[in-house]
C-alpha cells in the first residue's frame, strides 16, 4: 500500500510539464550520444552539469538519468544496424544483432530490442520501489563506522569488478582520495595542498575534475584514432516483432531481466555483465546452439533485457546507501552534492519527491525510448554520419562556455585543460581514470566518517571490528579483495616463467 | 615463445631486462614513477599540516595516510616495472595535445578582459572566443574543410549564447561590453538575440554556399 502512496507521489512529480520535459530532453540527448560513436554518458554529463544548476534537484538528476539510460539504449541501435557497440555494454548484441539486420531483419532486432528493454525498464522500476525503503531502513543502523566500512566495501568491490589490473585500480581510486582532501578542511579550517592557490580553497571542483579527465580526455584520444566508419544502410523492414517471434523471445527477456537486475544491484559495476551472462546462458539453454551469432533473436531479446535491467538497477546503490558503483553514478552524486543533498538513506525521507520522482521519471523514460526510437530510427542511423573533425570542436567548446559559466573563472577553463592532460597520460600509462572519480566523490565523506568514528569511540581503532556490521562489511571487502588478488598473482607469476622457457 | 625479428614495435615489450635501454619505458614502470611523484609533491604540498591522533585526527592525517598508501603502490609497480617488465607505452601524440590546449588558452583569455604582467587582453565575450576556439581546434585534426568549420563555429557560439546566456541566464559575457553603446536604450538579452541571430544567419548563408558547391552534408 505504502508502496503504491510513494509511486503516486514519484508519478505527481515526473508528471509535472517541466520534469516530463527534462525527461524527454535527457532520453534523447542520451539517444543521440548512444548512437554517436566516440561521445559516452560519461563525458557527457560531465558536460551538461553546468547546465542542470539552474533547474531544481529533481528536475537535474530526472534528466541525468535519462542521458544514462537513453545512452544504452541508443548503443544497441548502432550495434544493430552498423555492428559498432554505441556503448560498451551493447557488445553482446552486435553479434546477433547485426547478423540478423544482414539477413533482412533489422526492424525485427530493433523491435525486439526495444520491447525486451522496455519490459526490463518495467520490472527494474518496481524492484527499486520494492528495495527502497528497506535498504534505507537497514541504513539506518549505520553510524560513521559502519558507514567508513560500507563506502570502502563499495570501493573495494568496484575496483574488483572492473577491468584490468586491481592494483592499479586501488592506486587510482587513492590518488582520488588525495585529490579530494585538496582545499579547507571541514574542522579545522586549515588550507590543505592548496600550494597558497586562492581558487583552490574551496577543493578541486568536480566538475572541472570530470570533464577534464572524460571530456577532454575523450577529445585527445580520440583523435589518435582515424575514422573507419562503414555506414551500412541496411533496409530496416518490419519494425513490430510476429507471434512467433514473441515466443521465441518471451523467456529470453525475462531470464535476461532477472540476471541483469541482480547483478545490476551490486555495489560494484556489475551492471556490465548483465549482456554477457545473458547471452552465455541463452546460448547454453538453446535447443540449437549453433544458430547463436548468426542472428538468433534470442542472443538479441536477452542480453538487450539484461543490459536495461542491469542500467536500472544499479541506481539502488546510489539512491538508498548514496555509494555510486560506476563513474556515471559518480557523477550523480557529484551532482547531487552540488545541490546541497548528501547522499545516503537519509534521501529517500529527507527529499522523498526526489526519491520517487526519478524511479517514476525512469518508467516514463522507458516508455519515451520507446516512442523516439522506433518511429524514428532512419533519423538516428543518419546522424553516424556525422564525423568526428566536427564533433570535437563541439565538445571543446560546450565544455569551455559550460565551465566558464559555473563560476565565471578563467582559471577553470585552464584547469579543464590540465586535468585533459592528467586523464590522456593516465590512459597511457595504463590507469583507468573511473576509479579516481569514484576515489574523489568517496574520499571526502571517507575522511569525515572516519573522524567522526574516531572521534565517538576516544580514539579507539578497534570499533571498526568490534561492530558486527563494520566488521562483515570489512570482512567481504578483504575476502574479495584477495579472492581477486590470488589468480593474478598466479598468472602473473605463470606469465613470468613462460617468459623464463 | 619465440620472437619474430620482422616485428620491432613488440620486441620492446618481448625483451628480455638487461638488454638495450628501452626496458624501463613500460606502463608499469612509468606508472608508478607518477605515483611516486605525485605522492611526493602531496608531501611537499602538505607541509606541516598536523596528521593528529587517533583521538582527534588532524587535518594531515587523511592526506598523509592516502599519500603513504599511494607511494607503496607506485614503489611496488616500479620494482615490477625493472625485474618483471610490463607493456610497452604507447605512442603519446604531440599535435592533439598541444593543438586543443591551445584552444582553451585562447579561449579563457578572450572571453574576458585578462591582465597578463602590463598587457591585457581584449575581452570579446563568447561571440569571439567560441569560432576562435572551433577554428583553432580545427588544426588538431591534418585534414579540414574550412567551410565547414565556419558553419560550426557560427552556429555553436549562436546556441551557446543562446542557451548559457538567454535560457538559462547564466552570468558570462556573451559580446564585448563595449557593444552596448551601439544599442542605446537596448537591454543586454535582446542584444544577446539580436548577436545570435545574426551568427544564425551567418551559419546559414555559408550552408548555403556550401550546398551550391555540392557535396555531401
Amino acid at each position: 500500500m505504502e508502496l503504491i502512496q510513494n509511486l503516486g507521489l514519484g508519478f505527481a512529480v515526473a508528471l509535472s510539464l517541466q520534469n516530463l520535459g527534462l525527461c524527454l530532453l535527457g532520453c534523447l540527448v542520451g539517444t543521440l550520444i548512444g548512437v554517436l560513436p566516440g561521445v559516452g554518458p560519461i563525458a557527457t554529463i560531465a558536460m551538461l552539469l553546468p547546465i542542470t544548476f539552474g533547474l531544481d534537484p529533481a528536475g537535474a538528476l530526472i534528466m541525468l538519468a535519462g542521458i544514462y539510460y537513453g545512452a544504452q539504449y541508443g548503443g544497441s541501435t548502432t550495434a544493430i544496424l552498423v555492428n559498432i557497440p554505441g556503448e560498451a555494454t551493447a557488445v553482446v548484441t552486435t553479434l546477433d544483432g547485426h547478423a540478423m539486420a544482414q539477413r533482412g531483419r533489422a526492424g525485427i532486432a530493433l523491435g525486439i530490442a526495444a520491447i525486451g528493454s522496455f519490459f526490463a525498464g518495467t520490472v527494474a522500476t518496481l524492484i527499486i520501489a520494492a528495495l527502497g525503503r528497506p535498504l534505507t531502513e537497514l541504513a539506518m543502523l549505520f553510524r560513521p563506522a559502519e558507514y567508513f566500512s560500507l563506502m570502502l566495501m563499495g570501493l573495494v568491490l568496484a575496483v574488483v569488478l572492473a577491468s584490468g589490473s586491481v592494483i592499479r585500480a586501488i592506486g587510482m581510486v587513492l590518488v582520488g582520495v588525495l585529490l579530494s582532501c585538496v582545499g579547507t578542511d571541514i574542522e579545522t579550517g586549515e588550507a590543505r595542498m592548496t600550494l597558497g592557490w586562492f581558487s583552490l580553497a574551496d577543493g578541486i571542483d568536480f566538475s572541472v575534475l570530470a570533464m577534464g579527465i572524460f571530456g577532454i580526455a575523450e577529445i585527445l584520444r580520440n583523435l589518435e584514432v582515424t575514422e573507419a566508419r562503414d555506414v551500412v544502410r541496411a533496409r530496416i523492414g518490419r519494425l513490430l516483432p510476429g507471434r512467433e517471434e514473441m515466443r521465441q523471445s518471451a523467456k529470453p527477456i525475462m531470464r535476461g531481466t532477472v540476471l541483469g537486475a541482480i547483478l545490476g544491484l551490486l555495489p560494484g559495476n556489475g551492471a556490465v555483465l548483465g549482456p554477457f551472462a545473458s547471452y552465455a546462458v541463452e546460448k547454453r539453454l538453446a535447443k540449437d546452439p549453433s544458430r547463436f551469432g548468426k542472428g538468433a533473436i534470442e542472443g538479441v531479446a536477452g542480453p538487450e533485457s539484461a543490459n536495461n535491467a542491469g542500467a536500472q538497477t544499479s541506481f539502488i546503490p546510489m539512491l538508498t546507501l548514496g555509494i555510486p558503483p560506476n563513474a556515471v553514478m559518480a557523477l550523480m552524486v557529484g551532482a547531487m552534492t552540488i545541490f546541497g543533498i548528501v547522499p545516503g538513506p537519509q534521501v529517500i525521507t529527507a527529499h522523498p519527491q526526489l526519491f520517487w520522482g526519478m524511479i517514476a521519471s525512469m518508467w516514463l523514460g522507458n516508455l519515451m525510448l520507446l516512442l523516439i526510437n522506433l518511429p524514428m530510427v532512419g533519423l538516428w542511423v543518419r546522424l553516424l554520419k556525422v564525423p568526428y573533425r566536427l564533433m570535437y570542436p563541439t565538445i571543446l567548446v560546450f565544455c569551455s562556455v559550460g565551465i566558464y559559466s559555473i563560476n565565471s573563472q578563467i582559471t577553470d577553463v585552464l584547469f579543464i585543460g590540465f586535468f585533459g592532460y592528467v586523464g590522456y597520460v593516465l590512459v597511457k600509462v595504463g590507469f583507468e581514470p573511473a576509479p579516481l572519480l569514484l576515489g574523489f566523490v568517496l574520499g571526502s565523506l571517507m575522511e569525515e566518517n572516519l573522524r567522526r568514528a574516531l572521534v565517538l569511540s576516544r580514539g579507539d581503532p578497534w570499533v571498526f571490528v568490534t561492530s558486527p556490521i563494520s566488521a562483515v562489511l570489512l570482512l567481504i571487502s578483504v575476502v574479495v579483495l584477495v579472492l581477486a588478488l590470488l589468480p593474478s598473482v598466479r598468472r602473473e607469476r605463470d606469465e613470468v616463467f613462460a617468459e623464463a622457457d | 615463445m619465440s620472437q619474430d625479428p620482422s616485428q620491432p614495435t613488440q620486441s620492446e615489450t618481448m625483451r628480455p631486462p638487461g638488454k638495450g635501454r628501452g626496458r624501463l619505458l613500460n606502463q608499469s614502470f612509468i606508472g608508478g614513477l607518477c605515483l611516486l611523484g605525485l605522492a611526493g609533491s602531496a608531501f611537499l604540498a602538505m607541509g606541516d599540516l598536523a596528521s593528529g591522533s587517533l583521538r582527534a585526527m588532524g587535518p594531515g592525517g587523511m592526506p598523509r595516510g592516502t599519500a603513504w598508501l599511494i607511494a607503496v603502490i607506485g614503489a611496488g609497480m616500479v620494482v615490477a616495472g625493472i625485474f618483471r617488465g610490463g607493456e610497452a607505452i604507447p605512442r603519446i601524440s604531440v599535435r592533439g595535445p598541444v593543438i586543443i590546449m591551445l584552444a582553451l588558452v585562447v579561449f579563457a583569455f578572450t572571453i574576458r578582459p585578462t591582465p597578463i604582467g602590463s598587457f591585457t587582453t581584449p575581452g570579446i565575450g563568447i561571440v569571439g572566443a567560441g569560432p576562435l576556439a572551433v577554428l583553432i581546434a580545427g588544426f588538431a585534426e591534418r585534414d579540414r574543410d574550412w567551410l565547414d568549420l565556419a558553419i560550426l563555429a557560427a552556429a555553436l557560439t549562436a546556441f551557446c549564447i543562446l542557451l548559457f546566456g538567454y535560457l538559462l541566464n547564466l552570468p558570462m559575457p556573451a559580446f564585448p561590453v563595449s557593444w552596448l553603446k551601439y544599442f542605446p536604450g537596448w537591454s543586454q538579452r535582446q542584444v544577446m538575440l539580436l548577436v545570435s541571430g545574426a551568427l544564425l544567419v551567418v551559419a546559414l548563408a555559408l550552408y548555403l554556399v556550401r550546398r551550391r558547391r555540392g557535396g555531401n552534408a
